[in-house]
């Protein structure tokens, strides 16, 4: 298993080093130079140049290029031009922000997502199915910027504003001003209770496909000569359902977890936004803006990283719950 | 008492096309610690009599006639509860299917699928499941049981599967094992070891056994009574020795006389001219008729009743369903349809 | 069940939730996460202003949360940020000015308690006071100014304000240290001489001497670890999430002492609905710069008030001048009249705002009264002035040609993702079609078009939409001096001899009394020229929430009174905070 994850990472890497040239090239040659942007617009003509040459941006593109291949070999991202801080350090704070995000998002999204395609197969054809279908068709449609404000317009103005719910959950941030001062198990709390609607919003568009691959494959599952076989052991259904249906369920719904990874991240944008959650998402869209270029590599690097890492958990799960795949 | 009887079962599916009678007034029993055996060729309802003896069939779309009566060991399981039906399965009632490479789960090991049954009947630990499960695994001869326990179906040989299954079955000593072709998707040296297993294992126990199958001579080996069913209907029953020797029914004729003479191998049966009907619309009268050699004028037009045949010589059990025969056995009030 | 899988798909779940667990705040505040440096200066800040007497009574203590949409970019940096908002932070919270401007936007003392001014206005002299610390316990003294100076003129530094400078003689001749607390720098004479001694903040010579200029904006001392000397110091800051400071003790009681508030944040939440609805639910005490839209949901929330104030800042089309259609200062003449301005500040800022004329903001003493109804809505003059130019519709299309045929035809780029800038473009295509001119907006993301629009070689532009921050000191030379004409901000490419000779007479001219003529003359030439369609000055607001009292705007800046800031014991909100985090 080790070995097989080894060959995985190394096959990757070309992969990665590809999408690292790839946005390098794109973004340079992009118009738009980020010294004057950061510059300010009293700066004198000879101040700007030496800006370029302290970002480095006076040499020409292949130059560039090849420094920056070297500096990466060495774990070295520059620093971002933007913030001035090294693209390490604004990595390291920003990184574990989204991967809690997605993460939960992620778990909640399959956690509801199987759940509600297990009940609508379960109930096939009945009312129960149809308007599962319906809303899971609903968050899979409308914009997930728009949810996302509503969930914010619900869950923390009207709850708390106009129908003064005892529950109501903060509209953006990771914690609250007063965090510090908590007690552990305060803090935990208060880092759960923000982490409800963004995760929420991220997780309610991907559920919805979930739910439609799970179902699919639910109701093929159940007519399998094995279910039928677990009934004539006497089984009550529900252990059918859990202990011999779900898990052949899921072969094909892990596969969905490598392809939703992109789509996950791409939410995060978003999401990230809205919330005001301090993330790579919204970092590297504001990068591409600002032309931060070491940002935006390191923060492609990343995404390349994580999506293999995804695949790469994928593929894990997938031998996890397909014993065919483990042995063949 | 008799172990199981069933009576009139009609197990009908509601398809698109119309109404599907799969089973259609189907009645046999088997008695305890007999083997009997359920013929006929493919699609003329005899899985779907299997599974509804286990309450199996999937409904919707399919649905056993509200008249139609189950009884084992005088319960009768039409109309049960799911729940008190449960009880019954896999611990009064083991089925083995007839295709071992499916009907074991595939993502779960061998030894979990046996002992979730022997816990769920048994009521036994964890360590006493997986002892018993070992045990039973011995039992079924496969080798290595306590490696095979840990393993995966498809790390198995078909064969190996279907001893998996029969493992499963017997677990739970159940009084009736129901056997849909077991070894219709095996090799042939396989098939009859497994067959010489089965059989072993039923006298054993002196466990009743409805061996589905369409090979007749697995029935000549292994039964004491067959059922031969056409079209959802029985056609004809008796005695092995009696049916086998004398057969009455055309249909039963045209089935054994497919079957090759001992020594020169087997062979698929089925060298009666034309196919099974559609289950959709059965033909009039004699369902067998269109197919018939002997049919004529009435055997189109009413569907015969079941006849006894021959005296009390053949233990009053031998019943045929053909015009050929001159004596009815019963009056023909129904002529085919339903209630 | 299967005995194997039920502990893993566990795992999965548990994953993000131990994750939430692992990532609380232990209750020790650690450095550990800082660079070296600064986990040696947040120390010595801890140690210096651990031992003063913090005041707990009456006003002091309690958290304001101020909430904007964007970060605060280059930090407390002072040499090389160029953000506004930045700006603030550092002369207004964490750090100092020689000098400040009251409320009559006069000078006044602050880090320097005086200066003189030779007869020759050619020489300045700051007194400091001796009684400023940095917050790690250094004396602020004329070195940290000396210090500050040479960084902040040397090119290598990349000062983003260069134009400060235009009349101080640069370099080491420039500046001379007299004692500790006394600087003098040298100077040609001008009217806003001290300007830059308001708006620059003065930098911890004994920290950063030794970093070279060109590695400043790298530094991690303005984002990571800022030691100031002005009445907050710094506690934390977050990426993209927040900036923390806390009272700063020591700060002199002559300048007011230490302020009021115990600690201030600056959270970043950048959609604006969602920083509505943390006003909206008391989750931030004030709300910057909301959207014109959003005001009256502030205004008619009970607990909130909206504060609105003139601002600095106004909108403009710049035209290029060097285009045939543009080139002719009746036709940009034209553009003025046939575009409503005042009701784009209608519309647009829904009347929180006034039409623009010229760069100089109302507020200013040079402020031309007269030219407020110079250039009126009136479609009428608009055709005039086109046809006198000789435009004139000749294919009969409703848009004008010259002579040769060349269409009056213009497009007109703003920064994609800016609805306020869209929204005027439009208007203009709509209304100066009525008077024969046909604009096309066109939407550029926005490096590229900065980029674009500063390539002082191509200029490949009609004209652009954009919105421009002026200091306390205008000066228009960048913009509309023929010297700067292929200059990056020569946008219009004006070249006109009166417009150049007020320019430089207006850098010279110190007495306000002889300028305001010069300003007048300068204002309507401009008027004349129009190398922009002016747009608007438009009015700042911030969403207040009540409990937050003592705050007051203007043009000075949003986070001008802080130190005067304070919440009511009763309405303090969360743990009672003290001014120092755990
Ligand atoms: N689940 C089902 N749905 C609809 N029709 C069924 C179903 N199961 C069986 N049937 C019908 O019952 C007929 C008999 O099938 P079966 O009992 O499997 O025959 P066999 O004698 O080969 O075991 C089939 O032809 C089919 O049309
Ligand atoms: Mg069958």
């Amino acid at each position: 298993m080790i070995g097989y994850v080894l060959r995985r990472v190394g096959g990757a890497v070309p992969l990665v080093l590809g999408v690292a040239t790839i946005v390098f090239f794109v973004m340079n040659l992009a118009p738009g130079d980020p010294s004057s942007l950061y510059a300010g617009p009293g700066v004198s003509p000879q101040a700007l140049e030496e800006v370029r040459q302290n970002m480095g941006l006076d040499a020409p593109v292949h130059v560039r290029y090849i420094r920056w291949m070297g500096a990466m070999a060495q774990g070295d991202f520059g620093h971002s031009l933007a913030r001035g801080q090294p693209v390490r350090d604004v990595i390291r704070d920003l990184l574990p922000n989204t991967l809690l995000l997605s993460g939960t998002a992620l778990a909640l999204a399959f956690l509801a997502g199987i759940l509600i395609g297990v009940l609508q197969a379960v109930r096939h054809n009945t009312w129960i199915d149809s308007s599962l279908s319906g809303a899971s068709l609903f968050f899979y449609s409308i914009p997930s910027f728009w949810l996302a404000l509503m969930l914010i317009l619900v869950f923390s103005l009207y709850a708390r504003n106009v129908w003064g719910w005892p529950v109501h959950f903060p509209a953006s941030g990771m914690t609250s001003v007063d965090h510090a001062w908590m007690t552990p198990w305060e803090q935990v709390k208060d880092r759960a209770m923000h982490l409800v609607l963004p995760a929420t919003s991220l997780a309610l568009v991907l559920a919805g496909g979930i739910a439609r691959y799970t179902r699919t494959s639910m109701l093929e599952v159940i007519h399998q000569d094995y279910i039928r076989t677990a009934r004539a052991k006497g089984l009550p259904e529900w252990r059918v359902i859990a202990g011999h249906a779900l898990r052949n369920a899921l072969i094909p719904v892990v596969t969905v977890f490598g392809l939703y990874l992109p789509l996950l991240f791409s939410g995060t944008v978003f999401v990230e936004t809205v919330f005001a959650w301090p993330g790579m998402g919204k970092l590297v869209v504001d990068a591409i803006g600002q032309r931060d270029y070491p940002v935006v590599m390191a923060g492609a690097l990343v995404f390349a990283v994580m999506v293999v890492v995804g695949n790469l958990i994928a593929d894990v799960l997938y031998s996890v719950v397909d014993p065919r795949i483990r042995h063949g | 008492m008799t172990l199981l009887e069933v009576q009139d079962l009609r197990t009908w599916f509601a398809k698109e096309e119309g109404e599907v009678r799969a089973v259609d007034g189907v009645s046999f029993h088997v008695g305890e610690g007999e083997a009997v055996g359920l013929v006929g060729e493919s699609g003329c309802g005899k899985t779907v009599t299997a599974l509804s003896i286990a309450g199996l069939v999937p409904d919707p779309p399919g649905h056993i006639h509200g008249s139609s009566s189950i009884r084992l060991r005088g319960t009768e399981l039409v109309g049960l509860p799911e729940r008190r039906l449960r009880r019954f399965r896999g611990k009064e009632v083991a089925m083995v299917f007839q295709d071992p490479m499916s009907s074991l789960n595939p993502v779960r090991t061998v030894g979990s699928q046996i002992s979730e049954v022997v816990r769920l009947h048994g009521r036994l630990g964890a360590r006493e499941a997986k002892r018993r499960t070992v045990q039973l695994l011995r039992e079924v001869e496969i080798p290595d049981p306590d490696t095979r326990y840990r393993e995966y179906p498809h790390q198995l040989s078909g064969g190996m599967r279907q001893r998996v299954m029969i493992a499963m079955a017997l677990s739970c000593e159940p009084s009736l094992l129901v056997a849909d072709e077991p070894t219709t998707a095996l090799d042939v040296t396989i098939q009859a070891q497994l067959l010489e297993l089965l059989s072993g294992l039923r006298r054993e126990r002196k466990m009743g056994l409805l061996l589905i199958t369409h090979d007749l001579a697995v029935v000549a080996e292994l039964c004491d009574r067959v059922v031969v069913m056409y079209a959802g209907k029985v056609v004809e029953t008796g005695r092995v020795k009696d049916v086998f020797s004398q057969p009455a029914h055309p249909y039963t004729r045209g089935l054994l006389g497919s079957l090759p003479r001992i020594g020169s191998g087997r062979r698929r049966l089925a060298p009666i001219v034309g196919g099974v009907p559609d289950p959709a619309g059965w033909p009039s009268g004699c369902r067998f008729h269109p197919r018939c050699p002997h049919a004529w004028g009435r055997c189109s037009a009413e569907l015969p009743s079941l006849r006894r045949r021959g005296g009390r010589a053949h233990g009053e059990e031998w019943t045929v369903r053909c015009w050929l025969e001159e004596e009815p056995l019963e009056p023909t009030p129904d002529v085919g349809k339903g209630p | 069940m299967s005995n194997d899988s039920r502990p893993k798909t566990f795992l999965i779940v548990l994953i993000p939730l131990l994750s939430l667990i692992g990532c609380g705040d232990g209750g020790e505040r650690t450095f550990a996460a800082l660079p070296a440096f600064c986990q040696e200066v947040m120390r010595d800040m801890d140690r210096f202003l651990g031992s003063f007497e913090d005041p707990a009574d009456g006003r002091y203590g309690g958290t304001a949360v101020v909430g904007g949409i964007g970060e605060i970019p280059g930090g407390m940096n002072s040499l090389v940020s160029a953000d506004h908002g930045a700006a603030q932070h550092q002369i207004f919270v964490n750090q100092m000015t020689l000098i400040r401007f009251d409320e009559a936007y006069d000078p006044e003392p602050y880090l320097a308690r005086a200066w003189d001014v030779n007869e020759e206005e050619t020489e300045v002299t700051f007194h400091l006071r001796d009684d400023v610390f940095w917050h790690d316990g250094h004396k602020t003294t004329a070195y940290d100014v000396e210090f500050t100076y040479r960084r902040a003129t040397d090119p290598e530094t990349g000062f983003p304000n260069a134009a400060f400078w235009a009349h101080y003689v640069p370099g080491p001749d420039g500046i001379e240290v007299v004692d500790s607390f006394t600087v003098k720098l040298e100077m040609r004479p001008h009217a806003e001489a001290l300007d830059p001694w308001r708006a620059l903040a003065i930098m911890p010579r004994h920290l950063l001497e030794d970093v070279p200029p060109g590695e400043l904006r790298q530094h991690p001392f303005g984002e990571r670890c800022s030691v100031g000397n002005g009445p907050f110091r710094f506690v934390e800051h977050r990426s993209d999430e927040s900036w923390a400071f806390e009272r700063n003790p020591a700060f002199p009681e002559e300048l007011g002492g230490p302020p009021f508030l115990g600690r201030y944040v600056y959270r970043v939440v950048p959609e604006p609905s969602t920083l509505l609805t943390d006003l909206l639910t008391e989750s931030v005490d004030l709300y910057l710069q909301p959207t014109a839209d959003q005001f009256p949901r502030i205004e008619d929330a009970e607990h909130l008030r909206l504060l609105t104030f003139p601002f600095r800042d106004y909108v403009f089309a710049a035209w290029n001048s060097r285009r045939r259609q543009l080139e002719d200062p009746r036709v940009r003449r034209a553009i003025a009249h046939g575009v409503n301005r005042a009701q784009i500040v209608e519309a647009i800022l829904g009347g929180s705002g006034s039409v623009a004329n010229t760069g100089v903001p109302p507020f200013h003493w040079a402020y031309d009264e007269e030219a407020v109804d110079a250039l009126p809505y009136d479609p009428e003059r608009a055709r005039e002035l086109l046809e006198e130019a000789g435009w004139v519709d000749r294919d009969g299309d409703g848009i004008r040609e010259d002579a040769d045929g060349v269409r009056m035809e213009l497009s007109v780029r703003y920064n994609t993702g800016n609805q306020e800038r869209q929204e005027i473009a439009e208007i203009m295509q709509s209304q100066l079609r009525r008077v024969g001119i046909e604009v096309r907006p066109r939407a550029m993301e926005w490096a590229t078009l900065v980029s674009e629009i500063t390539d002082a070689e191509r200029r490949d532009f009609d004209g652009f939409i954009l919105a421009w921050v002026t200091e306390f000191k205008v000066d228009d030379t960048d913009l509309f001096h023929s010297s700067n004409s292929s200059a990056p901000y020569g946008w219009a490419g004006l070249e006109d001899e009166e417009v150049d000779r007020l320019l430089e007479q207006l850098q010279v001219t110190v007495d306000r009394e002889d300028a305001l003529p010069l300003w007048e003359a300068y204002q309507q030439r401009i008027l004349e020229l129009q190398p922009f369609t002016y747009i608007y000055f438009r009015e700042r607001g911030a969403g207040l929430n009540e409990r937050l009292r003592d705050v007051h705007m203007d043009a000075r800046g949003e986070w001008v009174t802080i130190s005067q800031w304070w919440i009511p014991e009763e309405e303090r909100t969360g743990r009672p905070l003290v001014a120092r985090s755990p």
